[in-house]
């Protein structure tokens, strides 16, 4: 080929300058005249006709035998023209081609599938070849009218000029051959391209169907890979298109150059040969695109099937086990391969009786047998087939059925059991409220024992209560009065003490004199509200409560002296008298002899009543003293009591204080006796 | 001044009477010198007289201590305005 576009080359600059000649020359083309264009446009159609018919004949084998069966005679052109039939289509070269033998799953379709296949690509393979007929055929009307216009330019061109010169006949020449060997380089080149786009596509295809069935659990092609194929796809169609276009282009030019008979004999074989050599070429490239789109429509059948089968094998999954619905993927794929195992070995032994009444009916047409027995073998085929149909379809209403059934049951059972279960929460319920009446009767009653019996011990605990409370209170009280009566005891003990003894470490009996009150207010408050005590206590002489009493010691003392003095004035009347009878009664009282003072006469001895009146002075003190001798403080003061006179003047003091003394200390031994009292009692 | 004792009142009796007869007798022996100097060319009997005027003055008022001391004698009853209005209100108290 590149020799041939070498040879080409050479007349490029001839091809140039006839196509700048040709547009000039258009303008005045179009003024000439009449029945000379007529005859340029009937000429030229004809030879275009001719021309396009030939290079569609050229496009391919399809092309040709259409155009030999169509026109009667057209058989023998086209094998002048393009060369016999098989030897040019054998002779041809075999491009290098990695053909991707077509995947054996997908023969075995089922028929239903199969009319379902040819959806996207399928209508575009079945429709290609239209189309591109169609397109070529237009396209060769187009280059009809081009080449018409042309020659028509051409024939304007050279019509109004029949006595142009040589030289400028020789620049004609010069001018077609160098169009023809410019043409020559498009298609050479147009071809070149086609091939290269249609080798690429048809690796792409390869590449992206090997990409498929490798990747076939995906389940579908990509949108991308369908994208990238169909592009590569179109590419292809469309640089071999062109190189169609140019070949044809070249192929008219010729046929231009040979009817005009102006250009040289050798260009003409040179360009036809090279011709000869692209057609090869240009059916090639078909080829290859061709197989592209076999590979492609194979691969995509395959996925489809693949498809199908998955979408089968659910189905029947789903018959036989119902409740199994979630499969992960790995059983999802075992499953599927167990399908189709079995969906090929079905297969198979269906293709293996329709081998037999192949065989069959080869056997029965070489024994020239009747029509009859062939119909009845692909009738059993036949039925087989829909037998098997049948079973499948029989299988899945079974199952439904058998689903459908199963669901009523349960329905059935599940109303029977809510029934029965109803029932039972019923009596239950009834039998619940029986025993809770029974249960609760009886709680009441040994609720209600319990509560006598704990009212009883809550009686029983709460009498004891109240005596221990009693009780607690009276040993309480006692103990109080015991405190209060020691207390009281006390107190008494002290105003004994002092009524007996006075003040201590005093000077003089006059210094020993004290006061009785606080004595008397420890005892009103120790005592409390007690009536004896505070009668006692009132009876006490005011002068003892806040001067105090004369001891017995004291009043033993000053006796002497009241002794000595009453004794002095013994003979002295009640008002006194002259100095002579004082005197004349000192001198008795020195006189006259004292007589034993622990002297007592019978009667006095005997308690015998005494006549206080034969008593003189001197015997009632001296009966005094021996009562105060022997501590009777109260028979000394009752003696006392009984002088008369100036003496009785002189003892008044001392009896008044003896009985001061006296009764205070009966006061006192009063107090002490009823705090004893108290006191026995409290303890 | 505690109040005396009523033995102990014929004691202080004895010792107004003493004391009050020996400054009488002093009065009068003094009395009696004077005169007796004076007027009696010393003389002793005007000291006699005096020492005798004395002690029978100083006599008359023991005399008069002793004998009936415990009479009440109306010249010694005072009455006061207050102790009336005293007697008034306590024998109103009493009707």
């Amino acid at each position: 080929m590149l020799h041939l576009s070498k040879r080409v080359l050479a007349k490029t600059q001839l091809s140039a300058l006839q196509n700048v000649r040709h547009q000039s020359q258009h303008g005045a083309a179009r003024k000439s005249g009449g029945g000379g264009v007529a005859a340029a446009v009937i000429g030229g159609t004809v030879i275009g006709g001719f021309g396009g018919m030939l290079g569609y004949a050229s496009w391919s084998d399809e092309n040709r035998k259409t155009i030999d069966d169509n026109i009667p005679g057209m058989q023998y052109i086209t094998d002048a023209v393009l060369g016999s039939k098989a030897p040019a289509a054998a002779g041809k070269p075999q491009p290098k081609m990695l053909v991707i033998p077509p995947p054996t799953i997908v023969q075995p379709v089922p028929p239903q599938v199969k009319p379902a296949p040819p959806q996207d690509k399928p209508e575009d393979q079945t429709q290609s070849p239209i189309m591109k007929k169609k397109i070529e055929r237009e396209k060769k009307k187009e280059q009809e009218a081009t080449e018409n216009v042309k020659e028509k330019s051409e024939a304007s061109i050279t019509s109004p000029l029949p006595s142009t010169p040589e030289p400028a006949s020789s620049s004609i020449k010069s001018d077609l051959a160098s169009a023809l060997a410019a043409s020559m380089k498009e298609a050479n080149s147009g071809v070149t391209a086609a091939l290269d786009a249609a080798e690429k596509a048809a690796a792409v295809v390869q590449q992206q169907a090997m990409a498929i069935i490798l990747s076939v659990d995906s389940g579908a092609i990509e949108d991308s890979v369908k994208a990238s194929v169909s592009a590569a796809v179109i590419a292809a169609e469309e640089a071999f298109r062109q190189a169609q276009v140019k070949v044809t282009e070249l192929a008219t030019n010729i046929a231009s150059s040979k009817s005009s008979g102006k250009s040289d004999a050798s260009v003409i074989d040179v360009a036809e040969q090279s011709i000869s050599e692209l057609a090869p070429a240009v059916v090639k490239v078909k080829e290859v695109v061709n197989n592209a789109v076999n590979t492609m429509l194979n691969v995509e059948l395959m996925c489809n099937a693949l498809k199908e089968a998955r979408i089968k094998l659910a189905a029947e999954v789903r018959d036989v086990l119902p409740t199994l619905t979630d499969i992960d993927a790995e059983k999802q794929i075992q499953l599927l391969l167990g399908h189709a195992y079995n969906r090929i070995l079905n297969l198979q032994k269906q293709i293996a009786d329709k081998q037999k009444v192949l065989d069959e009916i080869r056997s029965r047409g070489s024994l020239s047998d009747g029509p009859g027995n062939i119909s009845e073998a692909v009738l059993q085929s036949e039925l087989d087939k829909l037998r098997h149909q049948l079973q499948l379809q029989h299988r899945s209403d079974l199952g439904r059925q058998q689903e459908e059934l199963e669901a009523e049951v349960r329905g059935q059972l599940k109303r029977q059991a809510a029934a029965h279960s109803e029932h039972l929460s019923d009596m239950l319920e009834k039998q619940e409220h029986e025993i809770t009446a029974a249960w609760q009767l009886k709680l009441y009653d040994e609720i209600n024992k319990e509560k006598d019996r704990h009212f009883r011990d809550v009686a029983s605990i709460r009498a004891k209560l109240l005596g221990m409370q009693a009780a607690v209170t009276a040993r309480a009280d006692a103990d109080r009065a015991a405190h209060a009566a020691r207390s009281l005891w006390l107190a008494c003990q002290a105003l004994r003490n002092t009524i007996r003894l006075g003040k201590e470490g005093a000077s003089s009996f006059d210094d020993q004199l004290q006061p009785l009150q606080s004595h008397l207010t420890a005892i009103s408050v120790s005592a409390g509200s007690d009536e004896f005590v505070q009668t006692v206590i009132g009876s006490i002489s005011k002068e003892a409560v806040e001067r105090g009493v004369c001891t017995e010691e004291a009043l033993r003392h000053r006796f002497d002296r009241v002794y000595a003095v009453a004794r002095r004035v013994a003979l002295v009347p009640e008002n006194g008298g002259s100095l002579l009878r004082y005197l004349l009664s000192y001198l008795q009282s020195v006189l006259l002899i004292q007589a034993s003072a622990s002297a007592a006469s019978d009667t006095e001895l005997l308690d015998q009543p005494i006549n206080v009146h034969d008593l003189n002075t001197f015997d009632i003190l001296d009966k005094a003293k021996v009562c105060l001798a022997s501590d009777d403080m109260l028979g000394c003061v009752r003696w006392l009591n009984q002088l008369t006179g100036e003496s009785r003047r002189v003892a008044q003091d001392w009896k008044e204080e003896a009985r001061r003394t006296l009764e205070t200390r009966q006061a006192a031994d009063a107090l002490m006796a009823h705090a004893a009292a108290t006191t026995a009692t409290a303890l | 001044m505690a109040k005396t004792k009523s033995e102990d009142i014929l004691g202080e009796k004895w010792d107004r009477c003493v004391s009050d007869t020996i400054v009488k007798m002093g009065g009068g022996l003094g009395v009696g010198v004077l005169f007796s100097v004076l007027f009696f060319k010393r003389r002793s009997w005007p000291i006699v007289f005096g020492l005798g005027s004395g002690f029978g003055m100083g006599y008359a008022n023991c005399q008069h201590l002793f004998d009936q001391p415990y009479l009440v004698r109306p010249e010694r009853i005072t009455v006061t305005a207050k102790s009336v209005t005293e007697s008034v209100e306590g024998a109103k108290e009493k009707q």
